[in-house]
Order: C-alpha cells, then structure tokens, then sequence
C-alpha cells in the first residue's frame, strides 16, 4: 500500500477525462488574469487609472485582483477534480472502475495542477513581451535599469502566482479526502489553508494580551510566522512589513514551500488510499481526524470568545494601565467555554444532536489535554519572557519608541526614537525597563481606584485616570539578534516609570537627536509657521532660517520632561490637581479654571519644513504617472517643530524678527482656549 | 467462480458482515435476497472493489479484487444509483469506457443505444432516471464484462426494456459464460432468471441453493380420495398414504387434501397412486414456498425476508 501511494502513475484515461470535462476552468482563469494584468479590474480602481501603478502593484504582489484569483483558481480546482468523492453514486462508479486508487489519485492532481499552472504561466508569457515598456519603473532607488517590467521579473512573476494557486490546491485536496461532501470540502479547505496563519496568529494573540511587555509593533517573530505560513501571505504582506522596494521573489522561500506541498501531496495520496469510502457518518470520515478538529476547533473557538468577552463585556479581568487580562478568571472562563464548544463542534461535525455517546466524555478530557500542553507558555510565563531585561554589557544599542523622545518633531526616516550606546544611557534604559516591567500589573483592574506602590503621591491622590503612554524598546544585541519590548507606562514623575524616562529624556543623546539639522533642511525646503486650530500662516524668510533653527535647537536643549508630556499630548494641558481638572484636560476644550491650574505649557504652533521642489526621481515618476510629486500647491512635509509658550528663544525671535507679534500670539490663545492669557502663559510679555 | 470468504465489515460501529462464505460459479446468474439494510449493496460495492474488506477475501479465479485493475477490467458494476459525471453525452462516457475496458464492444454499445432510442449526444443529467439506467446498462453490457454485478437493476425499467435487458444478458451468458449477480428485496423478481438463490440476513447467508436442486428436492400435490377410502384411512383399516412421505405442509380444504413434501415427484406420486386416490395433480412450486419451509415453516420473520 505504502509503495503504491508513493508511486507516480496516474491513469491516463480519467486524467484525459478530467482535462476534457474541466477545460473550460482553466480558459476562464486564463481570461480573467489577463483582465487583472491589462485591464481595470474593480479591484484595481484605487489605482485612480494609472496604467504604471497597476503594473508596478503587479509586479510586486500587490494586486487583489491577482490574489483573488489564485485562491479562487486552486480552490476552484480542487473541487472540480476531486468532486467524485462528494456522492456515493460517484465514489461507486469512478472506483469501480479498472483503476488503482494510486493512479486515479494522481491523475486527479495532476489534472488539477495542469488547470491551475497553465493559466498563469500564458499569462506571464503574454506579459514577456511588454518588458522593457518605458516608464514602468520602480520609485525607489533599488531598480534595475530596465525598470520593474523585466523579463526576470514577468518569469518570477508568473512562477509566484502558479505557487499560490498551487499551495491553495493541494492544501485543498487534503481537505476532499478527509470530507464526504461539496460544502464540507469547501469549507474545510478554507479551513486548513488559514490554519497555520490562524494558530500563529492566535498564540500571537495570547502573549499580546497576556504578557507583559509583549511588542505591539507587528514585527515580532509569530507575525513572521504567520506571514510566511502560506505563499498566499508571504507574497502579498511581506513586502508590507519589510518594506522593500525591490521585486519579492525569494527562491529560498520558494522551494521550502515546493517541498512542503510535495509532503502534503504524499499525505493526501496515503490518506487517499486508506480512507473508507463508505463514509462514515461523521463530516470527516477519518474518525481520528475528526476528534482531532473538534479538540482544537473547540480550543479556538473557546479561546476567542473568552478573550472577547475578557475584553469587550468583562472589565474586571483587565488591567487599568495596559490592557493585559488576568489569567485565572480567564481561565475560569474558558473552561466552561471548551465544554460549550466542543458539544457544538461535535453536533456539526456528527450531524447528531445525539453527541453524549461514543466516548463522548473521554474524548472532552482529551480535548483539554491542548490548553494544558499550550497555556504554561502562552497564558503562563514559563520561560521568564517577561522579566527579561538584558544586560548593558550584551547590547550595543537601543532605542526607546515614544513621542516624548522625538519630542514632536517627525522625520521622514519614520523611526522617532534616538539610538542610546553610551554606558550611562544603557543604564538609564535599564532602569526605565525595569521599572516598566515592576510597573505592569500594579494599577489593578480598570474601575477601581488606583494607589501605586510607594511611588504614588499625595499630590495626584486618588484618581480613575493614570495618563499613560505606549513605548517599545528595541534593543539591537551584540549577538547580532533584536530584543523587543512594548509596555504603556503612566508619564507622570510620580510614578517609576515617568520618572526613568524623565531621565532618558534628558540626557544628552535625546536631546541632540531632536536637535534640528540645518544642512539637511537647507536646500529646498521650506518653513512655515502654521498656527494651531487657525487658519494663520506665514512663510519664514531664507535669510532668517539659520537664526531660527538656533533659536528652535535651545529651546529643544532646555525643554523640561514636563512641557513634552504637554506638548506631546498625553494629557493636552498638563495639570495639578483634582480629577475634575484632568476630566477638563481630557476634553481638552474648556480651561476655564487654567488660571489657578498653573498650566505653564500651551501648545500654540506648528513649525514646519516642507520641500516643494521635487527630485528628479519624483518629476520622472509624476511624469510617467506616478503619485505627485512635490511642488508649492502640494508640498512634502520633512519635519515638524510644535512651537509652545516654553520656547521662550523661538517665541523671542519669531516676534522680534515680524513673524507674530504679542498680540497675535495673545490672540491665537484667547480664539483657540478661550481664556485670557494670564502671566504664567507669557511671562515677561504683556 | 467468485469465492468470499470469511467475509467481515463493519462501519458507523456497526457490523455488517461477520465472517460470510459464499461461491458464485463461472457461467451462473446467481440471485442474492435479503431484506433493506442486510449488507446486499455493501457486498456488491465489495465485490465491484470499492470498498475493503475490513477482514477476509473476495477473490475473483483466485485473485483478490481490491486494488486489481487487472481484475476489475473484467468486472463490471451497475449500482442503483448510477453516476455519470455532469455534463457528460454518451459519447463521452463510451470513450471513457473504451480506455478503461479493454473488450469494450462498440457494436453491441451501438445496438443496445438505437434500440433503447437513447440521444448520445444531450447532455446525461437531462435523462430520466429510466433513461440513464438504459445507459448505464448500454455502457457496462458493452465492456462484456466476465463478471456482471447489478443491485436492484430493473426498478425503472418498463417491461419491454426489461425483457430486452435481460436478453442482452443472457446472450451475454451463453456465450461467453458470464457470470451475473443480481441482488434485489423482492424474490419473485429474480425468479425466472436466476439458477442459484442466496438469501442474506443479519450479516449471514442463511441459505444458498440451486433452484434446479430446490424444485428436484420439493414438490407440491393436490390429493383428494373418495369417503369410503377417507374413512377407512381415518379408522386405521387402511394405512395412511402420508405417513412415508416427508410432509412438511399440509392444507384440508374440504375433501381435497394439499401437500407440500420434500422429495422427488415421481417418488410421490407412485407413493401416493397405491392409495388409489380419485384426484392427484401436481402444482406449481413457488421459490417462495421453498424458501418458506425449507428455512423451517411459515415464520413470519422468514417471508418478510423473501416478500
């Protein structure tokens, strides 16, 4: 039997049969992918026309349209091909006939492949021809002279597209053997084509929420993992997250998947050959394959309808600060779940209300027997994933991610963290990490009233709302590997954690980072000072840019931790007081008592570079119609300076130099908060 | 010659078959009854090698049938349901046929198409039921199968098809000695055409027989004797005629005795003219009354098998 299935020799009469019965499949997909490659799709309209665009989105796996119609090609195939299977009229009579299971098994594959690949390779070929078009051109710099259409790319293209159909198919024809009818193989195949993605994503999930200090930036391991768990993610969403600009074709990744589906293939065709074809009267007709969905349906099902509930209906089982769920009442909420779910699996996949037999309250023991191997490293930190801090001598640079360390002002880099290697900084960064990892858990669950360890203050008292903040560390380690972590703290010095990053914050290394660099501002850009909630605006002449930007940079060097939490946004007025002043502050309208709330700190303008003059990538690109390139009417913002009543250099250049005077300063704060400037706003000025 | 032996299935957790043993001779049209649910179907799609024995063997000459496509190329299965694939004309399905069965006879397909006035070229699931079990039997008669295999073949058919149906498969038989099983609920259907008669119950073979054997083995008579004879007969002055013979049922109807005996004709009528009876006339035997008393008496249980 064994040999049998591992032996390749399909029967050439049902495969011509299956070819002659389903040509019209494969004509269709044909037609269709060139409508997805030439024409405009409905998908495709986002494109807003641009023939260019939706080539270059082709060319590097971005197209829905394409996506949709691999998955719907495989699929499509599987059922067509292996649809004798779905009656008992069509298993007697194809199985009656002078024909090894082996063989029809691999005729029915290789049917199947046939109408999936072919497809899709004329469609790559009928692109060869138009490789080389001008102005098919990747934006970034990476690109080949010839541009994105070339003709390895058409080829790698073509070959990307025929393994996603093909992944789709074969993870489906699993799907056919193991069930007895057309929905149950459709469903079922959905099913197990989204199972890994689903499992990983789902172990994702729980270390998300229950463990602290888990990163929230999508980049850890398990999102890689689902990504690269079927071909259909890997080359639709990788490029997403690596954010790369060159075509995505990995051959690494390529053959590791023609490897995996060959090892699926030989499952379905041993399966194939041992399966009764009676059918029993479960909807998976391998009685173990069954017990085994119903565990592990029962175990997902269970797990995301106690979350939803831990989450959404339960605010008890949260913690005020960050959001993670208390693992016993979830527990205890899961449990009586499982039993919940695993009688509704079991009376779908027996088609029998009658499910209390059988070895029914065996089979439910078993089933929990998954929690208990899973949960003690995904609920439960066995592995002491949550205290681990490295240690300084291990690292040889790290970032701290929050706005108060790029202290409102963005590049177009995208990282707003500066890079800490000093030894001093490094200790710093441990101290704040450490106190983050003692803060977790500490403020107990939302709705209670919150007193912190020895760090709570009488001055803040009592109070349902903690100002809070996310920040992720990103250690790069000397062992070349990256350590990330992600926690929401409380700002406020009162606490450990505001304090430690009131420290990062004042160290030289952040403060130089958020310094403006006037060479790479210089140039083409220009500055504007944009006043906040109005509609003023004023440019800033050539000749007072450097005096400006020095003026910016001292004020950036002697910014307190305290005027960031404002400026930043956290609470939009930083207060001392009682609760209802931080309900005020929350609502950040009304100040109405910001006079004897000794707010130091208002935010009251934006300084903005931008570019308006394009490169000449950007006028290549526009020209060829690519996405508009920069110019006056459309500019390109490079940085952004929020300009507050603590810049006190800036404030005194930008009135003495004619761009705001006192009074309209005075005036943007009277329209914007709708209070009288009083002493504190503008000390000095009258 | 089919041979199973020690035949065992079972699926949903249930038993079908517990260790079944049966012989189906080269040459015979063998006839297998047993009620809904006996394992009649199962048997079939055992033999035709869609299913595995889940213990024992169905060979076909000494060769195991499942996973043989050589014996299977000699084997040919119409079920009750037959399937033809969506779509497909009956020209379609003869090319189909023609690479999977080596003897397939276009000719005879031809013939049997015209007579039952089929349209090769319309699509098969626009058929009537009638009309695709015509096909399907235009299909499977046309492979010349050494084995033919039919669970319940003629429901569907009229009379006229059925009669032509069943003249296609006995010419087939005479003259290339192919062996048929039919398999049906209904005992008087196969009666006629059958030469071997198994019934199947409770995953067992109760009986298995040759009807030429059965209707040798059993007869039954109408005996009437005069008053003068009854009364010396009921006295004890003269003995009884009935006690030599193995009565196995007996009817009075007036003067008119009726009998069912096991034993020979011939033998029973000599047995009985030494009486000097004034009526003695033979009657037709049906399988029925065979079955019935052969399995042990009017059981009720038993004629439901056979009704």
């Amino acid at each position: 039997m064994k040999s049998a299935a591992l032996s390749f020799k399909p029967s050439g009469g049902w495969l011509k049969n299956l070819l002659r019965r389903y040509w019209l499949l494969p004509v269709a997909a044909f037609i269709l992918d060139l409508c997805v490659c030439f024409l405009f799709s409905p998908m495709n309209l986002a494109d807003g026309g641009s023939l260019a665009v939706h080539m270059q989105d082709l060319m590097r796996n971005q197209s829905t349209g394409q996506l949709f119609l691999n998955v719907g090609l495989g699929l499509a195939a599987s059922l067509a091909v292996f649809s004798y299977l779905h009656s008992e009229p069509s298993v007697n009579s194809v199985h009656s006939m002078p024909v090894k299971r082996s063989h029809l098994f691999n005729a029915s594959t290789l049917a199947g492949l046939l109408m999936v690949a072919v497809p899709l390779a004329l469609n790559a070929l009928v692109l060869l021809p138009f490789c080389g078009l001008s102005g098919i051109r990747d934006a970034a710099a990476n690109i080949s002279p010839d541009g994105l259409l070339t003709v390895r790319n058409v080829l790698a293209f073509g070959l990307v597209n025929i393994l996603q159909a093909a992944a789709v198919y074969i993870i489906s024809n699993l799907a056919a053997i193991l069930t007895g009818t057309f929905v149950s193989h459709a469903l079922l195949a959905g099913l197990l084509n989204l199972l890994p993605w689903g499992l990983l994503q789902t172990v994702q999930s729980f270390l998300g929420f229950f463990f602290r200090g888990f990163p929230t930036d999508g980049m850890s391991i398990w999102n890689k993992l689902s990504r690269w768990s079927h071909p259909v993610f890997y080359y639709s969403l990788e490029r997403i997250y690596t954010d790369t600009s060159t075509f995505s074709f990995t051959p690494a990744y390529y053959f590791i998947w023609i490897g995996i589906l060959t090892l699926v293939t030989l499952l379905s065709a041993i399966l194939y050959n041992k399966v009764k074809l009676e059918r029993e009267k479960n909807v998976l007709v391998i009685p173990w394959t069954a017990d085994l969905f119903v565990a592990l349906a029962a175990f997902a099902s269970a797990s995301v309808a106690a979350v939803i509930l831990a989450v959404n209906i339960i605010p008890s089982f949260r913690d005020a600060i960050d959001g993670k769920l208390a693992r016993i009442p979830f527990i205890l909420l899961f449990l009586p779940l499982t039993v919940v779910f695993f009688i509704f699996w079991r009376m779908l996949t027996e088609r029998s209300t009658h499910v209390f037999r059988n070895g029914f309250w065996k089979k439910l023991l078993l089933s929990f027997l998954l929690p208990l191997a899973v949960f003690p490293f995904i609920l439960f930190d066995v592995t002491g994933y949550q205290n681990r801090v490295p240690d300084p001598d291990q690292v040889t640079s790290v970032r701290v991610e929050n706005f108060v360390f790029h202290d409102g002002v963005m590049d177009e880099t995208g990282t707003n963290s500066p890079n800490y290697h000093s030894k001093e900084d490094l200790a710093k960064v441990r101290a704040f990490h450490e106190a983050a990892i003692e803060m977790s858990g500490m403020a107990g669950t939302a709705g209670t009233d919150h007193t912190v360890g020895t760090d709570y203050t009488d001055e803040l008292g009592t109070t349902p709302f903690v100002p809070t903040t996310p920040v992720t560390i990103r250690y790069q380690l000397k062992n070349g590997k990256t350590l990330v972590r992600s926690y929401t703290v409380p700002t406020e010095t009162a606490y450990a954690t505001g304090k430690a990053m009131q420290e990062l914050y004042e160290t030289k290394t952040a403060r130089v980072y958020n310094k403006l660099d006037k060479e790479s501002l210089a140039g083409n850009t220009n500055m504007v000072l944009f006043a906040e909630g109005t509609q003023y605006s004023t440019g800033i002449r050539k000749e007072d840019w450097n005096g400006l930007m020095t003026a910016v940079n001292k004020d950036i060097m002697s910014r307190r931790y305290e005027d960031i939490l404002t400026i930043g946004g956290t609470v939009p007025v930083y207060a001392t007081g009682n609760a209802e002043q931080y309900a005020n502050a929350a609502n950040n309208t009304n100040a109405a008592n910001a006079e004897s709330s000794k707010m130091p700190t208002l935010a009251v303008a934006d300084l903005v570079f931008l570019r308006t003059t394009p490169t000449e990538e950007e006028r290549y690109a526009e020209d060829h119609m690519g996405p508009e390139a920069p110019s006056e009417s459309n500019p390109l913002e490079l940085r952004r300076f929020t300009l507050s009543t603590c810049d006190r250099n800036t404030i005194d250049f930008l009135v003495s130099h004619g761009y705001a005077t006192q009074a309209a300063l005075r005036e943007l704060v009277e329209q914007y908060y709708n209070v009288k400037p009083a002493e504190v706003f503008f000390p000095g000025m009258t | 010659m089919i041979t199973v032996s020690n035949l065992k299935k079972s699926y949903d957790e249930t038993a079908v078959f517990d260790s079944l043993s049966m012989q189906v001779k080269r040459g015979s049209i063998y006839g297998l009854v047993g009620p809904n649910g006996s394992g009649k179907t199962t048997l079939l799609r055992m033999m035709a090698g869609v299913l595995r024995p889940d213990a024992g063997a169905i060979e076909l000459d000494g060769e195991a049938v499942y996973e043989n496509d050589k014996v299977k190329a000699r084997i040919g299965f119409i079920a009750d349901e037959f399937w033809f694939p969506f779509g497909e004309t009956l020209t379609g399905m003869q090319s189909m046929y023609k690479g999977f069965y080596p003897n397939f006879n276009d000719r005879r397909f031809h013939d049997m198409v015209t007579f039952f006035e089929l349209p090769a070229k319309r699509r098969m699931n626009t058929f009537s039921k009638g009309m695709k079990k015509q096909a399907a039997f235009c299909l499977v008669l046309a492979a010349e199968p050494d084995v033919l295999l039919l669970d319940e073949p003629l429901d569907g058919l009229d009379p006229l098809i059925r009669k032509y149906v069943l003249k296609q498969m006995m010419d087939l038989v005479a003259e290339k000695e192919m062996t048929v099983l039919v398999s049906s609920h209904n005992l008087r259907e196969l009666e006629g055409i059958c030469d071997t008669v198994g019934i199947l119950a409770d995953g067992k073979m109760l009986l298995e027989r040759e009807l030429e054997d059965l209707h040798n083995d059993f007869c039954k008579v109408q005996v009437a004797f005069d008053p003068e004879t009854r009364a010396a007969i009921h006295s004890g002055a003269q003995p009884d005629p009935y006690k030599a013979l193995n009565v196995l049922w007996k009817e009075s109807r007036g003067n008119v005795d009726l009998l069912l005996v096991r034993g020979a004709r011939a033998a029973v009528e000599e047995n009985l003219k030494a009486a000097a009876p004034v009526i003695l006339d033979p009657l037709p035997l049906t399988l029925e009354e065979v079955f019935i008393y052969e399995l042990g008496g009017d059981d009720r249980e038993i004629s439901s098998l056979i009704f």
